[in-house]
């Protein structure tokens, strides 16, 4: 029994193996064609999950929700951390550095963060989403409610309730 | 531009506002101004699996909007309670006006109908507080909301809280995920003038209105021993309360029990918590410069951790600071003094001679949250403030009073 498991194991790794070294094609809403490792397109749940229900690896995958800009930075951002090992001291190091460096640059376009994250959301990569949302976060953690309403683009009319709602509230702080 | 107008417009899912803000810093501010933004915003930060995920983000420690501490009358100064907050923000809360003022009808017996309100409890989001030394009032109190609940203290027959020489009182919020005003009970123990030493308990529920008391439930304390003073701890039904002689009160307020046991041997000054996680009765304690948490299980008590102060970066030169008792402000404290427990045991509160540190025990985490200051005159010894700088720090200034209720979870404004 536990032989028989082992090799099912084992073929499964081998298997695994060879999936990992299949080539992805993932086509951005304009059209444009993306080729990537199977490792790096795995960062992704939800191509990880399609292509694990025996999904139609060959013919690609067409993401009507992601431009072409978007697609290359996150698959950028997945060749980095699928296709590389982070087992060692050094090699997170670098990768924490990756990181950082991607965000940072994200950063200086508020708009192109935005579809990173819009993007990271819809194709379920982790890592990747957090590491935007925080950046979202760290930049309004210190703002007004004013400020935050425009690096949000939020336009927000105070209704005559809300108004209301918002004075009794004070009295009582 | 118009990709960052549609991201907060309407376009944008309510799964990727939360996830943004769930991401802020575990500062009540932080949280309240994301409430201010829009409605949409607002009801995202209201949302009570939102705080929860927000918390465990935040390696479960619950955004602390500040502490509640008793004055302690100094040269006729008035006393009461003091709403310190711990950060610089919008969030400002503060303790009702005391009872004479607010018109409430006192009893006749008060001291001095003047008195401020004295805090007794802090939980789930809500305050208790007690009218005078004798607690004929109590006020249940939302700091956040503003909503105040006013409870008359018990008389059933000979047991009078009105005559009672101590009261502790506990509140106990029925459904932890509730609302911060869903139903609450309070839950007092208490002696009087006529039975010595002997302990009774009362209990409130808001859903009837109405006091329970059994005459013939209590514990006898030991000549010349009382209560603490000291913030109780409620797991499930049951509120415990530390006693002096190193004894634990235990009152279920579900099945009307009273019973003490001793606490762990050797604990140093500690603080009754409920542990995280598993959510039983927990000591935390400290004794010279090492911090041990316990925790009861069946009937016994078990050392969970022992942290070494000393092996702690912050704390590397706690050894050689001075000691407290070379400092003519506090001759008695210990090097060591627990002065405040989150409500469910996420962070201890530590007094050193090098400042007030927050202890997490569930990451292991020291942060430093004050930096003492000195204070020349030494009639301050009797009071203690905590000042908020401009970086939201707080400065202790003084000690006396070493009971801070923290108030710990966090309701947008």
């Amino acid at each position: 029994m536990a032989t028989g498991s082992g090799a099912a194991a084992a073929a499964a790794d081998a298997e695994e193996k060879e999936s990992g070294s299949r080539m992805i094609t993932l086509t951005s809403n304009e059209g444009k064609a993306f080729v990537v490792t199977e490792a790096s397109a795995r960062q992704s749940a939800t191509i990880r999950s399609m292509v694990d229900d025996g999904g139609c690896v060959d013919k690609g995958f067409p993401l009507p929700n992601v431009d072409s800009k978007t697609l290359a930075r996150v698959i950028q951002y997945c060749d980095e951390h699928g296709n590389k090992e982070a087992h060692t001291v050094d090699e997170r190091a670098a990768l924490a550095k990756f990181d950082k460096d991607f965000i940072a640059e994200l950063d200086a376009d508020k708009a192109f963060l935005y579809d990173v994250t819009m993007a990271a959301n819809y194709l379920h990569i982790q890592g990747l989403f957090a590491l935007t949302t925080q950046c979202i976060a760290d930049t309004i953690k210190g703002k007004t409610p004013e400020e935050i309403r425009t690096a949000f683009g939020i336009e927000y009319d105070l209704t005559a309730q809300d108004e209301e709602e918002i004075k009794e509230e004070d009295t009582h702080a | 531009m118009s990709l960052s107008r549609s991201l907060a417009a309407a376009t944008v899912p309510d799964e990727l506002h939360l996830e943004i803000m769930v991401r802020l810093p575990a500062l009540p501010q932080a949280l309240a101004r994301a409430s201010a933004v829009c409605p949409e915003w607002r009801r995202v930060v209201r949302d009570a699996a939102f705080l929860r995920r927000h918390r465990e983000l935040h390696g479960g420690v619950p955004a602390t909007a500040g502490f509640f501490h008793n004055t302690v009358v100094v040269g006729g100064a008035p006393g009461g309670a003091r709403f310190v907050c711990a950060g610089a923000g919008p969030l400002a809360l503060s303790v009702p006006p005391s009872v004479s003022r607010q018109g409430v009808p006192c009893c006749h017996t008060h001291v001095n109908p003047g008195d401020a309100w004295t805090v007794l409890d802090c939980r789930g989001g809500r305050v208790l507080l007690g009218c005078c030394r004798f607690s004929c009032y109590f006020l249940v109190y939302n700091p956040i909301t503003g909503k105040r609940c006013l409870v008359k203290a018990a008389s059933h027959k000979r047991l009078h809280l009105h005559h009672s020489i101590r009261c502790n009182a506990t509140l106990i919020c029925d459904d932890d995920d509730a609302d911060a005003d869903g139903p609450f009970r309070v839950a007092a123990v208490y002696t009087t003038v006529t039975d010595g030493g002997r302990l009774f308990g009362a209990a409130f529920s808001s859903r009837t209105g109405r006091w329970t008391t059994a005459p013939q439930v209590f514990v006898d304390l030991p000549r010349g021993i009382d209560l603490r003073g000291e913030p109780s701890a409620v797991v499930g039904s049951t509120a415990y309360h530390s006693a002096y002689s190193y004894l634990v009160l235990a009152f279920d307020v579900k099945h009307w029990t009273m019973a003490t046991f001793q606490r762990p041997p050797r604990c140093g000054n500690a603080r009754l918590m409920k542990t995280r996680g598993d959510g039983v009765l927990g000591l935390v304690g400290a004794l010279e410069l090492t911090v041990r948490l316990w925790a009861r299980e069946a009937g016994g008590w078990v050392l969970r951790s022992t942290v070494e102060l000393s092996d702690m970066g912050l704390l590397r030169d706690l050894p050689s600071a001075p000691l407290p008792s070379s400092d003519a402000r506090f001759p008695l404290l210990p090097p060591v003094k627990i002065i405040g427990v989150a409500e469910e045991g996420d962070a201890v509160f530590l007094w050193t001679m090098l400042g007030i540190f927050m202890f997490c025990p569930g990451s292991m985490e020291l942060k430093k949250k004050a930096v003492k200051k000195q204070q020349n005159r030494v009639d301050m010894l009797q009071q203690m403030s905590l000042k908020i700088n401009d970086e939201g720090a707080m400065e202790f200034l003084g000690i006396g009073c070493l009971v801070i209720f923290c108030f710990v979870k966090f309701e947008p404004v």
